[in-house]
């Protein structure tokens, strides 16, 4: 690509914002300059996991000075309903509330503080109602949200009758909050004519705006949504964010006030869905290398009170729990299981961590059968690249590059030489022990649901030679926007200087997809080209036309338009001169993703056009008398094609490595009995610190061009390098493992944290002192 | 009449006479100035996101140190130099360097926690050590500080870069703001009131009492870390504070042959060096209590009278047989810490009293003294288990001496009586201290079933101190390899 242009791709300018970031110019919802008479909304909770709502009196809040409204279910004009894919879920608890948190009523008054003081005010009966708290005990009582989603290759019932080894085990994993840094806002807006002006930070703008207008009763049209960026979201303000839109809008609509709505980080925890917990039950049949021949595995996802977006993630779990090992005759079930929580909802990997967590779970209880190393099951079980090459959901794997980069990682980590060494120093220091792992993932590009995949641009010129994009796509720090600028400038052949991204915004690009799966520089990427590309023809037809030279003697190059040999524009005066001769400077961009179809009734297809790959290899040592860990390595090469942005693409994947160390070390959600969040601050939600990363930590991308035609052949980043990090867990249990001499399985889930971790030393250590004093 | 509250704010001079006492410097930023750099991510001290920097005039060169405006009350700035992140880049538009170093180094994602880090690496930028700001000290410093994008890398990177660099227009112009700061400085009282709401800085202990006497239900504020948060996430609106920070009597930090004095009011941040030369194990734990932001104006005093099962110094203080002094207008009274505790959050302190100084015996030297904090996360997190132990080994290989504090592990911070009984005079061996471990489970019991993760990891420290005593070159701690 060129270099002879500022901020083309491939190039690592930074962030567009940065500037604004650090000197706190960039605006957030909350920092939006609040209108003369604007509103405070507050939300009152349930504090039960399950009852019945008898009867809510509003007069005593209503009576407070200062409080304008408050409004429950019963005042909603429109649809009580802000369901993000199967209609319909309440917005407001409307006659019983399903999970301890809930949305109840809301009140609207000049001040926060006399929002949350009239709040307490509000009298609300209950009648009690049976609550379901665990998956355990909806597994039990057979409480789900649909029919299991359910994946099939080949005969696993026979495949499994016939394997030479057989195992069958249970184990769990936890969930995740996402703690992104700024909580859930919005700020709405009432303009003439019953319109809506909603400043709401969204992944998902379309989304909020139909749930407004839904729940108003007014057509989309009568809402615009609006979002600069957000302050992290990770998957969090993907479903969300229209409750919270909805509230501050119902305010806005009863008091024709702006409203606006920030929760605190305490209502955000406990209000908003998080990663799904899973127990992951499993029989697994293999041979004497550890190829596996046969898997039945049941995903069972704790999902809440409501679907949310529990179908798709656990879709997603059930479409990543193979891995990369093929798994020629397989049984892959997910399901739903309803609870009384919060509904769980998108988390950056959306289902796919658990899958892979699951399916690495099981690769490690074989090896431990075989007292092999976990490295050479995963290698005899790798998808192949011309044979064995065939998932679950039968897409046929067709740009398999996971062997070359375990490889590479394997070599560049010098695994042999540091396993052997761990070993040495295990056999040595009796309360420091060290593990080591090399884990791989493969995550699927594209939204399961097909429509989902299609992305709009809007790109401006302007006659100074100065470009304005509007694209689909929302920015929450992962840089899209900034790669969107760089492939404008890219194809007008521009300095970077001379483009910008306008916030996300539903009356420029309408009826888009939430900024998910991973897919929004690819589509959105593709959709900004495509409309360059347009204004582009648009021009060069003009100019070849207007100074008669052939279409190909039009060149944009360094900031220039050549017309032949006859004339050379700056970039600036070239259009300039066009808009002098009526010439449009304008285009939308379209752009759907090829090649992909997915039937969800027999969990089938393609629904895939492609997928990112990365190998971690990890090194924890484990300290024996406290169950603290700490990562001492981390070595990681991560496929994103040909980066768009390498330095972006790098803090992508070490921030989502990180986070993904969170999950496996040290973030603990935990409920009471009655099924109230405990862990709902970042006092006693733990995610990590600069010191929690490794003292020695190696991130490379692969840059190897993606073999489908993407946005100048890159991969994204996103959300797959989340699961490098599953190394860190099976590195930590490998720690444990050497207290038994690598004899036993130990008991060790995500999340290892110290409590869970010395649990499980003392447990390993009471079993094999059973065993020596068997064998004595 | 009431006085207003004066200060700096990024270079400006503010005279506030109409808020209430008890708005945090967060929502003044926020509200009042429409400064909207500074951000609330936690309201409760734990993110950062929320850090301004607070600077002090200390031997006539300026002292900045970050701090969480979410749960600091404006009150507490009077006489201070606040700067928000608004006011670092320069006024020319460019960016400072610890800024610049962001953009190049692709320091910032999302950008929400950024000003909250710009804000911490000026403090390490104006790095007040005497040593250079090592690899530790930039953990430190950053802990307190959460982000959830870029996993802190690029950032930490940023850290080592512009670490200690002390070359920017504050140091150029160090002597003016030295002079417009010294301009501020109050030197009766403040009194202030808003809207029925009063806050008090008293400037000597006897004002202090005098004021406590006329307004019994007044709460006292040391650092306010904990108080704070009763505003910024409690909501509440004190009728009646009295800020203890100004109080010289309460600010003594004073090293004799045989003890240290600290004041009560005396934040943590100032009182780590002494403790490096003292007492190191006790720095240690100290340096992971809070963050650095909560370390600028927490106290020990107030750790001590909050009565919280899960003070980190108590346990050192408890071993190191510290002891406290009470003040009130009937006089003085002295209790060795441990007596201090009736029970949860419960204490000795009597209405109309205040907790003056701790004076903490220096350690013979041929004592051992060992002490560490368990956490979930290794920074900024409540304590699972701190622990301190004070031992004397003769030469002959007999415990003499022992004394072993506990936090954490009960309703009040507790010494291990039960296991020190059992290794007095036994020698120090790994079976004496195994007993002594069994005999700590009698320590623990009460308060927590057998097997129980606090005991279970209690009982190991001691464990721990054996085997760091007897055989140094064992790897202990994961943290340090």
């Amino acid at each position: 690509m060129s270099d002879l242009i500022k901020g083309g791709v491939r190039q690592s300018v930074p962030h567009e914002s940065a500037r604004l970031h650090v000197t706190g110019e960039a605006e957030y919802v909350d920092d939006i300059k609040e209108l003369p008479g604007t509103l405070h909304a507050y939300i009152l909770k349930s504090p039960k996991a399950h009852a019945k709502i008898k009867k809510i009196d509003k007069t005593k809040a209503l009576a407070v000075r200062g409080v304008h409204a408050v409004l429950d279910a019963s005042d909603i004009p429109g649809h009580n309903d802000i369901a993000p894919i199967i209609h319909p879920e309440p917005c407001l608890a409307p006659g019983e509330v399903n999970y301890a948190g809930e949305p109840v009523a809301a009140v609207y008054a000049e001040d926060i503080y006399t929002a949350r003081k009239a709040a307490e005010l509000i009298e609300v009966e209950y009648e009690d109602l049976p609550a379901i708290l665990t998956i355990e005990e909806a597994w039990e009582q057979k409480s789900f949200l649909t029919k299991p989603l359910i994946a099939t290759l080949g005969d696993p019932e026979g495949a499994m009758k016939k394997a030479p080894h057989r195992i069958k085990d249970e184990f769990t994993i936890g969930g995740q909050e996402h703690m992104y840094l700024e909580t859930q806002a919005a700020y709405v807006i009432p303009k003439e004519d019953n319109q809506y002006l909603v400043y709401s930070s969204t992944q998902n703008p379309s989304e909020v705006q139909r749930g407004v207008a839904d729940l108003l009763g007014i057509p989309f049209n009568m809402v615009r949504t609006e979002n600069r960026r957000m302050g992290g979201a990770f998957g969090g303000k993907e479903s969300q964010p229209s409750i919270f839109a909805g509230i501050a809008a119902l305010g806005a609509w009863k008091t024709k006030r702006p409203v606006k709505l920030r929760l605190d980080r305490d209502d955000d925890m406990i209000i908003t869905g998080k990663r799904h917990h899973y127990i992951v039950s499993y029989e697994v049949g293999f041979d004497d290398d550890g190829r596996i021949s046969a898997m039945d595995v049941d995903y069972k996802g704790g999902c809440g009170s409501v679907i949310d977006m529990s179908l798709p993630v656990v879709q997603r779990t059930v479409c990543h729990g193979e891995n990369c090992y093929y798994i020629p005759n397989c049984v892959i079930r997910g399901h739903l299981c309803k609870t009384n929580t919060v509904p769980n909802t998108a988390m950056r990997g959306f289902g796919a961590p658990q899958g892979m967590v699951g399916m690495e779970g099981i690769i490690e209880r074989i090896a431990h059968y075989l007292k092999k190393d976990p490295r050479e099951v995963r290698r005899v079980n790798f998808y192949g690249t011309e044979d064995r090459n065939v998932t679950p959901y039968h897409q046929t794997i067709e740009d398999n590059v996971i062997q070359e980069i375990f490889d590479r990682v394997e070599r560049e980590g010098e695994y042999d030489r540091r396993r052997a060494e761990i070993l040495e120093y295990n056999k040595k220091s009796p309360y420091v022990k060290k593990g080591i792992s090399i884990s791989p993932l493969k995550f699927g590009i594209s939204f399961n649901k097909v429509n989902l995949n299609q992305a709009g641009a809007l790109v401006c010129v302007y006659t100074d030679g100065s470009v304005l994009i509007n694209h689909g796509g929302t920015e929450m720090g992962q840089g899209v926007n900034t790669k969107m600028c760089q492939v404008a400038a890219e194809v007008f052949s521009i300095d970077i200087d001379n483009v910008r991204v306008t916030a996300t915004t539903t009356d420029k690009v309408p009826n888009t997809s939430a900024t998910a799966a991973s897919t929004d520089s690819d589509m959105n990427g593709m959709a900004v080209k495509n409309a360059v590309d347009n204004i582009k023809k648009t021009l060069t037809d003009w100019a070849s036309a207007f100074y008669d030279v052939p279409a190909e003697d039009v060149r944009f190059e360094s900031n220039f338009v050549y017309i032949g040999n006859k004339k050379k524009f700056s970039f600036a005066d070239f259009v300039k001169e066009a808009n002098l001769n009526r010439v449009c400077l304008f285009s939308s961009g379209f752009y759907k993703t090829p090649k992909i179809h997915f039937d969800a009734e027999t969990m089938t297809g393609r629904p895939f056009l492609y997928s990112c790959y990365g190998v971690c290899m990890a090194e924890v040592a484990v300290d024996i008398l406290t169950g603290e860990s700490h990562v001492l390595r981390a070595d990681m090469i991560y496929d994103a094609g040909k980066s768009l942005n390498p330095a972006i693409d790098i803090g992508q994947v070490e921030g989502a490595f990180v986070q993904g160390l969170g999950w496996a070390l040290l973030e603990d959600l935990k409920w009471d009995k009655n099924g109230n969040l405990t862990t709902h601050s970042p006092t006693t939600y733990k995610i990590p610190t600069g010191r929690d990363l490794p003292p020695i930590f190696n991130v490379k991308l692969l840059e190897k061009p993606n073999k489908e035609p993407t946005i100048f052949n890159s991969k994204p980043t996103a959300e797959p390098p989340l699961m490098l990090a599953i190394a860190v867990w099976l590195a930590a249990r490998d720690a444990v493992a050497s207290l038994a001499d690598y004899r036993l399985f130990p008991n060790l889930d995500i999340p290892c944290t110290p409590e869970r971790t010395r649990t499980a030393i003392k447990d390993i250590l009471a079993r094999y002192k059973e065993i020596q004093d068997s064998e004595k | 009449m009431s006085d207003a509250i004066c200060f700096y704010l990024n270079g400006q001079k503010r005279e506030i006479r109409n808020v209430s006492p008890t708005m945090t410097v967060l929502q003044y930023l926020r509200t009042v100035e429409g400064l909207t750099g500074t951000k609330e991510g936690c309201a409760e001290g734990d993110c950062g996101a929320c850090t301004v920097i607070i600077g002090e005039v200390v031997n006539d060169r300026m002292r900045y140190r970050a701090v969480n405006s979410c749960i600091l009350l404006l009150p507490r700035i009077d006489g201070k130099y606040l700067i928000s992140v608004e006011g670092v880049k320069n006024p020319d538009g460019t960016l400072h360097p610890v800024q610049q170093a962001m953009v190049d180094m692709h320091g910032t994602q999302c950008g929400f926690c950024s000003p909250g880090f710009i804000m911490s690496l000026f403090a390490l930028y104006h790095w007040e050590g005497e040593e250079p700001a090592t690899d530790e000290d930039i953990f430190d410093i950053l802990a307190g500080n959460l982000c959830r994008c870029t996993g802190y890398r690029p950032i930490i990177d940023v850290a080592r870069k512009i670490a200690c660099k002390k070359s920017d227009r504050f140091s150029e112009n160090e002597d003016k703001i030295v002079e417009d700061l010294k301009s501020i400085q109050r030197v009766t009282a403040l009194n202030y009131e808003y809207d029925g709401q009063k806050y008090f800085a008293p400037r000597s202990i006897t004002q202090l009492l005098d004021l406590k006497d006329e307004y019994p239900d007044a709460h006292f504020m040391a650092g306010g870390t904990d108080l704070g948060l009763e505003v910024s996430k409690g909501f509440e609106r004190f009728r009646a504070v009295i800020g203890l920070d100004r109080v010289p009597e309460l600010n003594v930090l004073e090293e004799t042959e045989d003890a240290l004095t600290v004041g009560a009011a005396v934040p943590y941040a100032s009182l780590l060096k002494s403790l490096k030369k003292l007492f190191p194990p006790f720095e240690k734990v100290v340096r992971r209590i809070g963050s650095n932001q909560i370390r600028t104006v927490g106290t020990v005093g107030g750790n001590i009278c909050n009565g919280a099962p899960i003070a980190d110094s108590i346990p050192s203080l408890m071993a190191l047989e510290a002891k406290i002094i009470l003040r009130s207008k009937e006089g003085l009274r002295e209790m060795p810490v441990e007596d201090f505790y009736l029970g949860y959050h419960k204490t000795a302190l009597k209405n109309g009293e205040v907790l003056e100084k701790i004076i903490i015996p220096k350690l013979p030297e041929d004592h051992i003294f060992k002490a560490y904090k368990l956490a979930r996360r290794r920074d900024l997190d409540v304590t699972s288990i701190t622990g301190a132990f004070n031992l004397k080994i003769d030469d002959k290989g007999i415990v003499t001496y022992a004394r072993f504090g506990y936090g954490g592990g009960g309703a009040i911070p507790q010494l291990a009586t039960n296991a020190q009984n059992a290794i007095l005079g036994k020698p120090w061996t790994e079976a004496c201290v195994e007993e002594a471990m069994e005999a700590m489970v009698q320590d623990f019991i009460k308060r927590r079933p057998k097997g129980d993760y606090r005991s279970d990891i209690a009982l190991n420290l001691l464990k721990r101190v054996y085997v760091e005593t007897t055989s140094p070159e064992t790897d202990l701690e994961v943290w340090k390899l």
